[in-house]
């Protein structure tokens, strides 16, 4: 009994010397916690739960996943963990959504301060009820041409990934719909569904289900390539129609998580490798692929880089629908024209 | 209910009343700077659409509530001016005091500045105290230091950016408070013969914090406010526990 | 698939997991920390099925399923506990019982109001998964029955069916305490344009007020305070009563245990409330149609019946959309949503053609959830009204750290706490001064929703009000509205009557005793 004793309280004492340089040898030595920006249940929260589940097996300690949603876009999850010690102890888990927080006054950082991790996103498609009448985004396009404005269109709440998407479809095929906010792409898909809305522009994951059940039909996917959806057929891709559209689109999700920037280098070393495995194991691929999700795997820079990207887009576009706090130029973000 | 404690109350009501019609109007004021007409955020806007809408409907309707609560109290305390109004007395008044005193302390002066651990043993040992005792005296001598400390705290969390060590040097203070206001507490029951009030005090807080504590933290997964020498103490153990079982 | 093939689905599924040891052990205990969690002020089934999904990832689908819902019903019931020993609701969903539930208790028959809770916990709970299993394409169809309009009208509908939870002074308190809630529900960026309103540039009040501060502050600290103020003790501690099922009087509240079901399904199933919601409208409707409604806020069975046995159905109900549609129907819920997904389960209309045995699955554990729920109860209930004995002033302490901690817990975030502080100190005077506090939090709840729909509604109809009175659904809640409204007409018998024998239906109202 004395020698357990005697080890614990060497062990204690070893555990609170060692802080420093010694301490990023040897991480992770703790249980690491990913805070999610956005609540429970979410999109970002339950990609966040399985890639933590599965880097927690190459990292060898566990990694609790907790929410802490609120403020302008994730700022207070985002501040919240940039307070804590850089020691790669605690992550963040973000989305594409959280780029737009600082010019709309959440806080006053740029994403360069995140270490990003990029799992990746679903694309998105335009659809319209399965009772609509237009079977071709032609068909709609050259309707709403005739009659600006007279189509209502959801795409989840105001200043979200899906509503650029719309802007970016309005302004490459010169049509104008009637833009009609919800706070959530479900809430958006059951408005087209109920007749609220015409059509709806949300993710292929969140759409699936409503696609195969025969509640939804899809006219067009918002990226490149078409896609062929099992028990459906193929979803053409609407550059096609619209060449113009590859100026503005395509305008993916980036889900994923972060350390900060100023962490150890050789934390961010581990914490890249783990990712790096965690996203080729066969449960991530699977899962992927099962929910419509195209894998990204970026990292460091190369993530840096997309996220910087997709800053500028929100950032500016924000600003151009008056709904940026801060000029994105004040806190140096550049336009999208001028990255490179 | 007694017609002088009706009194009292249609008394307040007045007082209520207007401060409902003051805030009702101040919504309404902020409310006409929201946009109106013009678009927002890419979303087409008419009156029908506009953020203030809400706002200023709710608004008005509490400002004629307010005054129709106002007429009413009115013309009540008008109508029955000889009757006299009841008042709360003063013990009363002074225990409802260290209540606020008590809660608000804890949640602006001590959970965001000392480690969570010591914060709800001290919290819970003084509340306990003061009401369990029944004791007027202890009740005014716990409000006067605990709201002291208290608005210390709050100060220091104002006007000091607090490294990690200097946290570390507060909570150690913090002990050395805990141990004087224990021993405090027992020189005073000692004295109003309320010994036992005093053990309980102290061995309910203390296994109260030794329960929840790790229930949250290491049970729940849920990091408390502040983390400082004991909890991070008892999150090494947990390592120590662990690495120890593993070496087995 | 066929009833009998249904059948027998359900029946091996219930014997498959019932074999197991493991799985009888996680039913229970996840049902037990459920109870608990509901039962800590603060904690919800929201919180609790977040914190279950990660300890969840390793398990097989069946397994993980019997913890998350065990501990989804066991929090739905648990936030009855406070409710009724300490007049502080543990959850939302929880505060109406404490209306009639605490009066009881006060009575010295704390023990009958746990009793009556469990067992109207579990019937409802049963008849929302009996709901769930034979109606759920024909209640998912209604569900979409319900566009912006239908909930602004369903959100006028709560709020105004609160108002008649009123008070016991001037009928305008209620009234002022309603839109208290809704003007503080207004705080936040506004739902449809994003702007920021009475934010005053800090960015903790961007997304608003939260329900959990505001519910702990509006009913847990002033209760605190004023039993310590006063010296109050709590319910009465000389005798407990025995708890017991009490099939008599349950069976004798058999219309009301229907109509509160239906309510409470109802509620369940459309998207975006669920049983925080529920629980108040039962209320409030069975004491409207109640004959004694004046017997109400005294420790009457009937409201405890009515607001238990509404939030556990709407359990039932919520899961209606979010295993037809995929659209999760409350907080909990869209939890669940995320947890299934990361089991590799996309709920939503092809479920039923993809895994055809799934639903039947889902109840046959919903129907374990619900009676391994009850058995913890009865026995919890018997040593959890002993926590009475304790002195006010050593258990209030105790709560009083206990909400602060479930104020944090949710959102990690110190500033609840701060609102917490100040709703609690506000809701305080305006208990002392006579209003009733519940409105006020309802209106907190259904603000957003108000708001948001209306505005949307009146954008999609171009500012026109015509299809409030176009939609059949819109009717319907439109004509229960005004009927509400009627009733609290001073003259209201006497146009009822004129209108009973216009109309002829004398015999009709005599028959059954008007």
């Amino acid at each position: 009994m004395r020698k357990v004793i005697k080890s614990l309280a060497l062990g204690v004492l070893a555990t609170s010397i060692s802080t420093g340089a010694l301490a990023a040898d040897r991480y992770p030595e703790r249980d690491i916690t990913n805070v999610v920006v956005w609540s429970a249940g979410g999109g970002t929260d339950v990609v966040n739960r399985m890639i933590s589940a599965e880097m927690a097996k190459f990292l060898d300690v566990n990694i609790n996943v907790t929410n802490r949603p609120g403020g302008v876009a994730g700022s207070l999850g985002m501040s919240y963990v940039h307070r804590k010690r850089a020691d790669g102890y605690t992550l963040v888990g973000l989305s594409e959504s959280v780029v737009g927080s600082a010019v709309q006054g959440g806080w006053n950082q740029k994403m360069d301060v995140w270490y990003p991790f990029i799992v990746g996103g679903s694309p998105d498609l335009i659809s319209v009820s399965a009772k609509s009448k237009y079977n071709t985004l032609e068909e709609l396009i050259a309707d709403v041409k005739k009659n600006p404005r007279s189509i209502k269109a959801s795409a989840g709440g105001a200043g979200s990934i899906h509503h650029l998407n719309l802007l970016a479809l309005m302004n490459g095929t010169g049509a104008e719909f009637n833009y009609i906010p919800y706070p959530g792409s479900a809430p958006a898909q059951t408005a087209v569904m109920t007749g609220e809305v015409e059509l709806v522009i949300t993710s292929l994951a969140e759409q699936q289900q409503l696609i195969k059940g025969g509640n939804l039909k899809p006219l067009a996917m918002l990226v490149a390539n078409d896609q062929e959806l099992e028990g459906f057929g193929t979803i053409p891709s609407a550059f096609k129609a619209y060449p113009s559209l590859e100026k503005y689109l395509p305008i993916m999700q980036a889900i994923g998580l972060a350390v900060r920037q100023d962490a150890p280098d050789n934390v961010k070393q581990k914490l890249t490798t783990a990712f790096q495995k965690a996203i080729a194991t066969p449960t991530i691929q699977k899962w992927a692929q099962d929910n419509f999700y195209v894998l990204s795997g970026l990292t460091g820079a190369a993530a840096s880089k997309e996220f910087a990207f997709l800053e500028s887009l929100f950032s500016w576009t924000l600003h151009d629908l008056g709904a940026a706090k801060v000029i994105p130029s004040k806190l140096g973000i550049p336009k999208p024209s001028e990255l490179n | 209910m007694q017609p002088e404690q009706l009194m009292a109350l249609r008394r307040a009501d007045i007082k209520t009343a207007v401060i409902l019609i003051f805030v009702a109007a101040l919504m309404i004021v902020e409310s006409l700077n929201f946009p109106l007409t013009d678009s927002y955020a890419g979303v087409q806007n008419a009156w029908y659409v506009s953020p203030a809408l809400f706002p200023i409907l709710i608004g008005s309707l509490l400002l004629l509530c307010g005054a129709i609560l106002l007429l009413k109290a009115v013309v009540f305390v008008k109508s029955n001016a000889e009757v006299a109004t009841a008042k709360e007395t003063k013990a009363s008044w002074w225990r409802f005091a260290l209540l606020v005193s008590l809660i608000a302390g804890q949640i602006f002066g001590w959970v965001p500045l000392v480690d969570f651990a010591l914060a709800a043993f001290i919290f819970l040992f003084l509340f306990i105290f003061a009401f369990h005792s029944d004791n007027a005296v202890f009740q005014g001598r716990i409000f006067k230091i605990w709201t002291a400390t208290s608005i210390l705290l709050i100060l220091i969390s104002l006007f000091a950016e607090l490294s990690e060590e200097t946290r570390f040097y507060v909570d150690i203070l913090v002990l050395v408070y805990m141990a004087v206001m224990v021993w405090l507490a027992r020189s005073w029951a000692q004295k109003s013969d309320q010994l036992n009030v005093w053990k309980i005090s102290w061995k309910t807080a203390l296994v109260v914090t030794i329960v929840i504590c790790p229930l949250f933290r290491l049970g729940m997964l849920v990091p408390l406010p502040t983390e400082g020498i004991v909890i991070e103490r008892m999150v090494d153990m947990k390592y120590v526990v662990r690495d120890y079982w593993r070496s087995l | 698939m066929d009833i009998l093939a249904s059948f027998s689905v359900f029946g091996s599924t219930l014997l498959t997991l019932l074999s197991s040891p493991t799985n009888l052990i996680i039913l229970l205990g996840a049902s037990f920390a459920g109870i608990i969690f509901g039962a800590l002020p603060g904690l919800t089934a929201t919180l609790g099925v977040a914190l279950l999904t990660t300890l969840t990832y390793g398990m097989d689908v069946n397994t993980a399923l019997i913890a998350l819902l065990g501990l989804y019903v066991g929090a739905i019931y648990g936030g009855s506990y406070p409710s009724i020993l300490i007049n502080i609701p543990g959850t939302a969903a929880a505060a109406a019982t404490a209306l009639d539930g605490y009066p009881l208790a006060c009575k010295g028959e704390g023990g009958r109001a746990l009793g009556l809770t469990t067992t109207a916990s579990l019937i409802g709970t049963l008849l929302g998964i009996l709901v769930l299993v034979i109606a759920s394409p024909t209640v998912a169809r209604m569900a979409l029955e319900f566009t912006s309009f239908e909930f602004f009208l369903l959100a006028l509908f709560g709020i105004l069916i609160s108002g008649t939870i009123t008070s016991s002074d001037l009928v305008v308190k209620g009234w002022i305490a309603g839109l208290i809630g809704l003007a503080v529900s207004t705080i936040g960026r506004d739902p449809l344009q994003f702007f920021p309103r009475f934010t005053f540039d800090m960015p903790d009040l961007d997304q608003g007020l939260e329900v959990v501060p505001v519910l702990i502050g509006a009913f847990g600290i002033p209760q605190v305070i004023k039993a310590l103020r006063n010296k109050e003790s709590l319910g009465a501690m000389q005798q407990f009563g025995r708890i017991l099922p009490e099939w008599r009087t349950l069976f004798k509240n058999r219309n009301n245990i229907a109509r509160s079901s239906m309510i409470g399904i109802g509620i369940g199933s459309v998207p975006g409330i669920g049983e925080d919601i529920a629980g108040w409208v039962s209320y409030g409707t069975t004491k409207n149609t109640s004959k004694h409604p004046e017997t109400f806020g005294t420790g009457e069975p009937e409201g405890i019946i009515a607001s238990e046995t509404a939030n556990n159905a709407s359990i039932g109900g919520a899961l209606i959309p979010l295993l037809t549609l995929g659209i999760p129907g409350s907080p909990p819920a869209a939890m669940l949503l995320g947890a299934l997904m990361l089991h590799g389960i996309t709920p939503g209309p092809m479920v039923v053609v993809e895994t055809p045995d799934f639903l039947i699955e889902v109840t046959a554990i919903l129907v374990l959830c619900s009676f391994a729920m009850w058995i913890n109860g009865m026995f919890l209930a018997k040593q959890v009204v002993k926590v009475l004995r304790i002195p006010a002033a050593i258990f209030l302490p105790v709560v009083t750290l206990m909400c602060i901690l479930g104020s944090y817990a949710l959102g990690l975030n110190i500033f609840n706490l701060y609102m917490m502080m100040l709703v609690g100190i506000v809701a305080y005077f305006l208990n002392e001064m006579k209003y009733p506090i519940s409105p006020l939090v309802i209106g907190v709840i259904l603000g957003p929703m108000a708001d948001e729909n209306l505005r949307r509604a009146l954008m999609v109809s171009e500012g026109s009000f015509m299809p409030f009175i176009e939609r059949p659904v819109s009717i319907f809640l439109l004509s229960v509205i005004i009927l509400i409204m009627m009733t609290k007409l001073p003259k209201y018998p006497k146009y009822k009557a004129a209108l009973v024998k216009l109309l002829g239906l004398n015999r009709l109202f005599k028959a059954k005793g008007e």
